[in-house]
């Protein structure tokens, strides 16, 4: 079932497009940025943003920043909310249950291609973006006199072992990340026959949690929010790494995982299909 | 093969399956008859675990379900209201995606097995193109054939011959007819009578979810005791069978004879011209006329809340708006959907001429076997006037 | 089933944070000293400064108003009074200050440039590691050091157990209402300091280490090996009139609301003015006219008294526990700016003999 749900990914022209798309807007900024050599002032614009002119090396990083706000959620919640929702609306569904597939086989099968979407994704966004960097930006080695090389966050040159090391590590944590909202759109999926209802749902609930996130009198729920340690990749680009809103957010993501995979998976094995 | 005790499924408040018992034998070519909304879905997903019964026993392939589904389905072939593939994708992946999802899906002979049943159901030419370009007909084969692909003992068909043209319909029918009488039990579900009733052996009639008649088609059709009798000479024929002659309407006279050859053989006898003659049978339609109420979609306005009304049902609740087994009088427009009535099969070519349609490539449909002629005249009940059923297999007279 | 799921994600830090237990009583006046001594004590951590004073931007103290009114999350490494390290961290980069025997290093991320600071300002502009638990109880606890303190039991700070102690001054004149400090019971570093203005149930001001260990940070933190091909300047640091492009040639008064002038450490005011001793100190400066009229606008926004008094006009704004007063003396066409956590009354008793006095002087 896992292998005809990845080879059901794979020639699903929807998932190539959406991400395409997500490679797209990273190379548009590195084109404009390039043209017009304009960086954004410092403290502004998104992360890396102001670094990547004088080092190609650190787009791959500046374009994940880009994208894991909202397009990449919005991608991954299209993708999470079609799994069931989109199955039922098109009736396939019952086939698949009564060919038989189990209905837990089903889910931990969706819940596999999502995780390989979401790896896939982000994968595609760095290394276009690598390349793209590479090319209009150079290698970094006038900047930093080493080629693949970059400056952390915390102003320590970090060689090309490392930099690619912390940039797989901060690729995983928002792996993580995403799995863990992926679970709630996946959730979603599971209540609705609507493919697109479940992928708004989980949108609104990221946009709730952005929105307390901002907000100081929550205070006392943002350690629970969702989004709330989604931006703490970048703490991999710090030196000495800050592990401890990285190991914050991994606790946080395995319980939402795990409370709305078994969420999905209550309400699913025990659903009537009536679609 | 397929035996359920009290087989009941809610909806909150609604009951959709009630109480039923279905015994559907070894061999049978079992036709579930209902109107719309009757509960036919319902009582089919349960069969296949997809809806949980409320309350009842289901057993299918002598196991319970859905217990044993892991055991059960991959003996079932199934199709359940209306085909479904994945659009982008070609038939031929479909099937192939759906071969290899369940249990004895490898990859060895899973293209013999695609092929075989693209091959059965009469798509085997069928090109790459994506699903989302098939014709009805041809997404109906294609559920078809994802439904034959394990080489099942049981199929449970919902609505087979939903979107193909009558030839199509004719092929479909054979080859049920072809693998029931390789050992495969047929269950099918339909709201078509005529289809019931050219295909099966043994019928089930559902309505409001109770099953209110299970019994062979023979003994449903059985002989009623009356013989039609077409002569030039009607008006001597009516005055030797004086006493017998139930109705007359130009040159046929329906009469009361037990048996149409004797009956026959006195007419000649007497020098009475006999253009026809024929045994008169109940049809399905009566029967299933006889044993259901309304059509399950029809929506009624409330009678009107006459006195008379208001002593009968003192408790009625104003929230109420419609009373769907009190059809208003008023409303002389009968609806022409008329679903679950028969109506004609449209004219179905003579059996030789039958050959391959044009589903598996140009057609965009056959003409709807659905569209019915006004239901109107079917409906009037105690009205022994034979249908004009055409198109009978093998020339057979039915009357 | 959702239930528990969800009961085991919200338990989650409450299950952290209750691992050390409260118990025994504490000699306030012991703890005291520990904290004054605890600056030869290393340690590390990560510390959450929360201000929610409702502070106007002042012009050209923007990075001290953040300070006091938002969210400030800083890693901080300490060996010594004479070399540290601490990282003001935001989400698209950070600002990193290292204290080393060779002067102070800043690096900003944004700017891609490491500064260094030379010389030793009098009054230097509020930043970050001044407001870390440490620095900020120490520097509380020497300000009031003529005020009691009282235990105030244990808790569990950063995961550790801490011992409390509070401070209420006695000065009528001060706005702050009390100072709770927790010290690490292990380590004697403060951890833990609120501030609440008087007559205040919450407190302003909350600076805490959320994570902290007692051990001597690494060489390879502590050496600023930053910006290597990044931009380098060498700039002296910043004072507060600096900052404020305060002009230096003025004589400010020898006392002010009965207050007088502190000299700090011996070195040139250069115009600024420290009244006072304890918490109810105050800073009176002049400032040119642009910064003068921009604060007073600002002041304005927030709700501020804008009196004209004789000969000039006062702009007085309190923010539990600071007050800000702006001063323009007409005769002479000056602007000061006058703040402390003292009550507003003194410091528009301080505007009102300023401009009396500047009127004399001329």
């Amino acid at each position: 079932m896992i292998a005809v749900e990845l080879r059901k990914l794979a020639s699903r022209p929807r998932v190539w497009l959406s991400i395409g798309l997500l490679c797209a807007l990273p190379a548009l900024v590195a084109v404009l940025l390039s043209v017009s050599n304009l960086a954004p002032p410092p403290g502004q614009g998104g992360a890396f943003l102001s670094a990547v002119l004088r080092n190609g090396a650190l787009f791959p990083a500046a374009a994940l920043a880009l994208v894991l706000p909202v397009f990449l959620p919005l991608a991954v919640a299209v993708f999470a909310g079609d799994a069931v929702a989109g199955e039922a609306a098109t009736g396939t569904l019952r086939y698949l249950l009564v060919r038989p597939v189990s209905r837990s086989r089903v889910l931990v099968a969706k819940m596999v291609a999502l995780a390989v979407f979401i790896v896939l994704a982000i994968t595609m966004v760095v290394v276009t973006s690598l390349v793209v960097g590479l090319a209009l930006f150079g290698t970094g080695a006038e900047a930093v006199g080493q080629s693949g090389a970059a400056t952390s966050l915390s102003g320590v040159t970090l060689g090309p072992g490392e930099l690619a090391l912390r940039l797989l590590g901060a690729i995983g944590y928002i792996v993580v990340c995403m799995l863990g909202f992926g679970s709630i759109a996946l959730f979603f999926s599971t209540l609705s026959d609507s493919a697109i209802g479940a992928a708004l749902a989980a949108l609104a609930v990221l946009i709730a949690s952005s929105v307390l996130q901002t907000l100081q009198a929550a205070d006392s729920i943002k350690p629970y929010l969702p989004t709330n340690y989604w931006l703490s990749w970048i703490d991999f680009f710090r030196d000495p790494i800050l592990w401890r809103n990285i190991d914050s957010g991994l606790v946080l993501q395995a319980c939402y995982i795990a409370l709305f995979f078994g969420a999905s998976w209550a309400n699913f094995a025990a659903k009537d299909i009536t679609s | 093969m397929i035996r359920t005790r009290g087989l009941t499924k809610r909806f909150g408040r609604i009951t959709a399956v009630d109480g039923v018992d279905l015994d559907v034998r070894a061999g049978d070519r079992f036709g579930f008859l209902g109107p719309n909304g009757s509960g036919k879905t319902t009582l089919v997903r349960m069969l296949l675990g997809l809806v949980h019964a409320t309350a009842g026993e289901i057993e299918v392939l002598g196991e319970r379900m859905p217990a044993a589904a892991a055991r059960v389905l991959p003996r079932v072939g199934a199709m359940v209201e209306g085909p479904a593939a994945y659009p982008h994708l070609s038939g031929r992946r479909n099937l192939s995606l759906f071969d290899a999802a369940g249990p004895g899906g490898g990859r060895r002979g899973r293209v013999d097995r695609v092929e075989d049943a693209l091959a059965r159901v009469g798509l085997s030419g069928v090109d790459k193109r994506a699903v989302s370009a098939y014709s009805l007909g041809m997404r109906q084969r294609l559920g078809l054939a994802a439904a034959l692909l394990r080489g099942p003992s049981l199929l449970i068909l919902d609505e087979p011959t939903n979107g193909l043209d009558p030839k199509g319909i004719r092929e479909i029918r054979d080859l049920l007819i072809a693998l029931n009488e390789g050992g495969t039990t047929v269950f099918l579900s339909s709201h078509l009578l005529a289809e019931v009733e050219l295909l099966c052996t043994r019928v089930g009639i559902v309505d409001r979810g109770r099953m209110v008649l299970q019994d062979d088609l023979d003994n449903l059709r059985a002989p009623t005791g009356q013989v039609l009798v077409r002569s030039p000479d009607v008006a001597a024929v009516a005055a030797l069978l004086a006493g017998r002659v139930v109705a007359r309407d130009g040159e046929e006279l329906t009469v009361r004879h037990a048996d149409a050859a004797e009956l026959n053989a006195e007419l000649v006898r007497r020098g009475l011209r006999v253009s026809g003659i024929a045994e008169l049978r109940r049809t399905l339609e009566q029967v299933v006329l006889e044993s259901t109420g309304d059509s399950g979609d029809r929506v009624d306005r409330p009678p009107d809340p006459g006195a008379a009304q208001r002593r009968t049902r003192p408790t009625r609740g104003g929230d109420r708006t419609d009373h769907p087994r009190e059809p208003d009088p008023t409303v002389a427009e009968r609806p022409t959907t008329g679903d679950h009535l028969p109506g004609e099969t449209p004219g179905e070519p003579d059996a030789t001429t039958t050959g391959r349609t044009g589903d598996s490539a140009t057609h965009r449909r056959g003409p709807d076997p659905e569209a019915e002629p006004d239901s109107a005249a079917g409906r009037i009940s105690g009205d022994l006037h034979p249908g004009d059923h055409t198109g009978a297999p093998d020339g057979e007279v039915r009357r | 089933m959702l239930v528990a799921a969800l009961a085991v994600v919200l338990g989650t830090p409450a299950i952290v944070t209750a691992v050390t237990a409260p118990a025994g009583t504490v000699d306030a006046s012991a703890l005291r000293e520990r904290v004054a001594r605890s600056d030869r004590q290393a340690h590390q951590g990560v510390a959450v400064i929360r201000g929610s004073l409702p502070l106007p931007v002042l012009p050209k103290l923007e990075d001290v108003s953040a300070l006091v009114t938002g969210v400030t999350t800083v890693r901080s490494w300490y060996d010594s009074p004479e070399r540290w390290r601490f990282d003001v961290l935001s989400t698209v980069g950070e600002r990193d200050t290292y204290r080393t025997a060779d002067g102070e290093f800043v690096w900003d991320y944004g700017a891609d440039q490491v500064t260094q600071l030379v010389g030793t300002p009098p009054v230097r502009v509020p930043r970050a590691g001044d407001l870390l638990p440490p620095d900020l109880a120490r520097g509380l606890l020497a300000t009031a050091a003529g005020d009691a303190v009282s235990g105030l039991g244990a808790r569990a700070v950063a995961g550790r157990r801490a011992e409390g102690l509070r401070l209420v001054p006695a000065d009528p004149d001060t706005t702050i209402g009390r100072v709770d400090v927790w010290v690490d019971a292990a380590s004697g570093v403060p951890v833990l300091v609120e501030v609440t203005p008087r007559g205040a149930e919450r407190p302003v001001l909350v600076s805490a280490f959320e994570e902290f260990a007692p051990d001597r940070p690494g060489d390879d933190v502590l050496t600023p090996d930053v910006g290597r091909d990044s931009g380098f300047s060498t700039v002296e640091a910043p004072d507060l009139a600096g900052a404020l492009g305060a002009l230096g040639d003025d004589d400010v008064p020898a006392s002010l609301a009965g207050r007088s002038l502190r000299q700090t450490d011996g070195a040139g005011v250069r115009g600024v003015g420290v009244y006072g001793t304890g918490l109810s100190s105050f800073v009176a400066l002049p400032v040119p006219r642009e910064v003068g009229l921009a604060a007073a606008d600002a002041g304005g926004k927030a709700g501020a008294r804008d009196e004209t008094v004789p000969n000039g006009r006062v702009v007085s704004l309190a923010v539990a526990p600071l007050s800000v007063v702006v001063v323009r003396a007409q005769r002479v066409r000056r602007w000061y700016l006058l703040v402390g956590m003292v009550d507003t009354v003194v410091l528009r008793a301080a505007a009102t003999e300023l401009i009396a006095q500047s009127g004399r002087g001329r």
